[in-house]
């Protein structure tokens, strides 16, 4: 069997780093520095709880207003939002943080003369990271969506038509007809999404509670410690995230499975008017307009605190201007080419092994689609910490001192499998009949590789280089673990500015931070009207 | 161990020894990128320590790589999980800013390379007597594992356009802030601000602060900071955010401050408020001021992990810190505004007229506005009262 060995090389390169160093961590978990008493029993349960209610309740609301959108705009709507996926979450963290801390711009637009005394930002019960989790996850979940919409059982036009001759709303159509089909087509999506808002460090850093905060800024607390022998209870609060992740996880599928049985028998009862089928569409259409106001807002709050000079409160402008920031921010430059140089890196590492994998899986005939993307799901549904801290100490036995060359390998840890996951659908659809023809023509594998798989695959390719670039310029964690500090990108320095006193630097990495994923979508979806601009059928 | 044969194994060491031993670290440098590792909260020190790696450049060919860091404990961990690992070898970390319970946990946990501190050329500049200031940390003598480069000084600012009168002492603060509910806060006291703040007050309201001078024992602990929480207790409610919730770190309060958001903020630089008020990051009202019956104050110190990769190259640059034209430098208004830790009867007439030289600034205040200095208590109590504090009121 032929099968065997290129699934297991697929499982070591795309899950290896992660399952060694959650072994990892269990023994740091373990170890003998297990006494100290770093946090209260009762503050570890409540920051458990807080990840529990944030990462549901983030999950949730992101899932029913995609799925609003999706109903009033169709597919349409991903295009639309989709600039704001490509916006790191420490970016979107940094600017929503201005919008809506007690002297940001909406209280100022209030007429407030004196901040109020409400804990608006760093909310104890975490409603200002919900609403960064949300204003990041529904744009994903869009372009996930509307990228199945094509894959549902029967056409969405056809569904939609047949709903109106049964004389039923397009709401009840959505509700009851499309989405019990769209959901199992985006389940893995989703549940990376409630994994990652479970888990989600950077973004809690600068939105979320501080006290206490969410399990997993606690852990990152908890490690960073000055009790020395804290590593070890940080390692099992590491443990403690990937159960949670495992038990909502299963909590969520039960849930899925329930709501489609209630859904059945409300069909089968003939009972499917109701409010929120009347509202749907009316709501996707006003929340995609507060999304896209809120995404608006972000971005020109950024651009106008990374020029300014003064800005008092209550003041809705800058009195006085200055490019000090970009001057002064020296910092940018070099934090911008570690940035750069490990997003691209990573990217043409991990496009170059994923279609050597594919490739050796087509012709060993390996694994189906659905075992390479479990397969490359799990270092992403895993809590980062769960496997780091213990990376961190095998990567120091090993003699791979932290720096640039740790944290590359880190970064490909996270950005491989998502290559893999994004790069197998648009591998699986390459139309076979173009490949066995090739191949009666007489070319041996490697040419229908070099030949026709490839070039076919271009469009695919550049936009999966750029997803996996923007992957690798938001990593947050594995960044500041794999690099012991001496790494800084703009996102390490994005998070770490969020914590000081001047807002104006702060803004100008995160405006940096959000436009190189920018500039690399852009670059992916003009490139192939270059390289094709002889070749216009291939643009198809 | 007699004075006589202290003396004696001294005699024994030619001085022309100790200029060579120099000479070989200056040898063994050449070339060397010091990793620092140093709380990156402040662009003005970070931009003082790119100037200072100019200097270690040019005079003998190290460089410094500054680690930015948002707490020093980041630094200690990496050394630890090092040694945990087996690495007494090329570590991550080359030099760390560091003071307090930080230097006491790495000492005791033979974590630090040394003695060295007084093998550096420019600590014949220093008062390194046994008890002065620069050889002793938060009450724990140095013994040479550590090097002083800065002096540090507890204050408050306020905005005088939006406040008249501040708090002037930690015993009236409960009242003022019942006057102003809201308007007053702290960092987190895990933050060493957030701590600074509790010992400011554990000293003034402490009948007797000789006894904060030695680790506390349970008795003392409990029978000195009975009236610390019950002074909290009087507090809290009229904090801001009702006193559930505090700002990470006081470079967010300085934020705070310029937003209207609180009326008091804290630094631990006298100049940090004119450095601020240059850069448009809090309003020209602002002032800096002492409490009555004056501040906690401090040295910052530089030291070397056990397992450096780098341990020259970082000598060259403790060393380099302590230069008389580099402290004139640092205690510029314009650069950093930190007092000198070099002792004055030590310097030549050309370095003591350099620091008469120095240019003043109208928010800067004046050594008697500052008033006295109040030492650091030993910092065992400083690790007790966080730890108490976490626990009766979270953070």
């Amino acid at each position: 069997m032929a099968a065997r060995p290129a699934s297991l090389l697929i499982l070591l390169v795309l899950a290896a780093p992660a399952l060694v160093g959650l072994a990892g961590t269990m023994v740091l978990a373990s170890g003998q520095l297990f006494d100290a008493t770093v946090a209260l029993p009762a503050f570890v349960l409540w920051a458990t709880l807080l990840s529990v209610w944030t990462g549901f309740a983030a999950t949730l609301l992101a899932l029913a207003i995609s799925f609003a959108i999706l109903a009033a705009f169709g597919g349409r709507a991903a295009r639309l939002l989709s600039p704001v996926a490509a916006v790191p979450h420490a970016a979107l963290g940094l600017a929503l943080a201005f919008l809506i801390s007690p002297s940001g711009w909406i209280i100022r637009a209030l007429g407030f003369d004196t901040p109020p005394d409400v804990a608006l930002l760093h909310d104890p019960y975490g409603f200002g990271l919900i609403l960064g989790l949300v204003i990041k996850e529904v744009p994903f979940l869009l372009i996930i969506a509307a990228a199945a919409l094509p894959r549902l059982p029967m056409p969405l036009a056809d569904a939609v038509k047949t709903g109106r001759m049964l004389g039923r709303s397009d709401g009840t159509t959505w509700i009851f007809g499309i989405l019990p089909m769209l959901f199992p087509l985006i389940r893995l999506p989703v549940l990376i999404v409630l994994a990652y808002s479970l888990t989600v460090v950077d973004m809690a850093l600068i939105l979320g509670p501080s006290n206490p905060p969410t399990l997993a800024v606690l852990t990152l607390r908890v490690a960073q410690s000055p009790d020395i022998a804290a590593l070890a209870p940080a390692a099992r609060l590491a443990l403690v995230q990937g159960l949670l992740v495992i038990g909502a996880i299963g909590f969520l599928l039960a849930a899925a499975r329930l709501i489609r049985t209630i859904l059945n028998r409300a069909v089968l009862a003939g009972r499917m008017t109701g409010l929120v089928s009347r509202s749907i569409i009316p709501m996707g259409r006003l929340l995609i307009m507060v999304l896209l106001g809120l995404g608006v807002l972000s971005a020109a709050a950024l651009i106008l605190w990374s020029f300014a000079a003064r800005w008092s409160f209550p003041d809705l402008l800058p009195t006085a201007f200055s490019a000090r920031a970009w001057r002064a921010g020296s910092d940018i430059g070099p934090a911008l080419i570690t940035t750069l140089s490990l997003g691209v890196v990573s990217a043409l590492v991990s496009i170059v092994l994923v279609s050597a994998l594919l490739e050796w899986r087509d012709r060993t005939r390996g694994p189906s689609g659905e075992t390479l993307a479990a397969i490359s799901a799990l270092p992403l549904i895993l809590p980062q910490a769960a496997f780091l801290f213990g990376l961190q100490v095998l990567m120091l036995r090993a003699g791979l001192r932290p720096g640039f060359g740790a944290v590359l390998f880190t970064h490909l840890a996270i950005v491989l499998p998502y290559t893999m996951l994004c790069f197998a659908g648009p591998w699986s659809a390459l139309d076979p009949r173009l490949l066995k023809q090739a191949a009666s023509l007489g070319a041996s594998p490697s040419r229908v590789f070099y030949k026709v798989k490839l070039p076919l695959l271009t469009t695919p390719i550049l936009s999966v280089l750029a997803i996996a670039f923007s992957v690798s310029v938001a990593q947050y964690l594995t960044t500041l673990m794999a690099g012991a500090g001496r790494v800084s990108t703009l996102t390490t320095e994005a998070v770490a500015l969020s914590s000081g006193s001047d807002r104006r630097i702060a803004a100008a990495f995160g405006l940096m931070q959000a436009a190189l994923p920018l500039a690399g979508f852009a670059l992916a979806l003009s490139a192939p009207r270059l390289i094709w601009r002889h070749r216009k059928g291939m643009l198809a | 161990m007699t004075l006589k044969f202290l003396l004696a194994t001294l005699a024994l060491i030619p001085s022309a020894a100790l200029a060579d031993d120099w000479q070989n670290v200056l040898d063994r440098a050449k070339g060397q990128t010091v990793y620092w590792f140093a709380w990156g909260g402040d662009q003005r020190t970070n931009d003082f320590i790119a100037h200072v790696s100019t200097l270690t450049e040019a005079c003998c060919d190290v460089t410094i790589e500054q680690v930015k860091l948002d707490d020093t404990a980041v630094a200690v961990n990496r050394v630890l999980a090092e040694k945990t690992a087996g690495q007494t070898e090329g570590g991550a970390v080359d030099m760390i800013w560091i003071n307090g319970p930080n230097f006491l946990a790495m000492k005791s946990q033979d974590l630090l390379h040394g003695p060295f501190a007084a093998d550096l050329p420019n600590a014949k500049y220093l008062d390194l007597s046994k008890g002065s200031a620069a050889a002793t940390d938060f009450t724990v003598p140095t013994d040479g594992y550590e090097s002083a480069w800065r002096l540090a000084r507890f204050v408050f600012q306020y905005d005088t356009a939006r406040l008249d009168r501040p708090p002037m002492n930690m015993k009236g603060l409960p009242a003022w802030a019942a006057a102003h509910p809201g308007r007053l806060t702290h960092p987190v006291v895990t933050n060493f601000m957030g701590a600074t703040f509790l010992k400011q007050a554990l000293v003034s309201l402490t009948e007797d602060p000789a006894v904060l001078q030695s680790a506390p024992t349970d008795e003392t602990y409990a029978e000195v900071t009975a009236p610390l929480w019950a002074w909290y207790d009087a507090l809290r409610p009229n904090l801001w955010h009702d006193g559930q919730q505090w700002p990470e770190n006081a470079s967010i309060m300085e934020q705070m401050l310029n937003d209207g958001e609180i009326d008091v903020s804290m630094a631990f630089d006298p100049a940090a408020a004119a450095a601020a008020i240059q850069q448009g990051l809090l309003p020209a009202t602002v002032k800096t001021y002492a409490l009555e019956g004056g501040m906690i104050g401090n040295i910052s110190f530089v030291a070397i992990p056990f397992n450096a990769s780098h341990v020259d190259g970082a000598k060259v640059v403790a060393n380099m810190l302590l230069d008389p034209k580099v402290q004139a430098h640092a205690q510029d208004i314009n650069v950093l505004g930190s007092w000198s830790v070099l002792d004055p009867a030590k310097l030549s007439p050309d370095d003591a007229a350099a620091f008469a030289a120095l240019p003043t600034a109208p928010a800067l205040p004046t050594l008697d506005d500052l008033g006295p200095t109040l030492s650091e208590p030993h910092p065992d109590w400083m690790t007790r009262i966080t730890d108490d504090f976490v626990k009766r009121y979270g953070g």
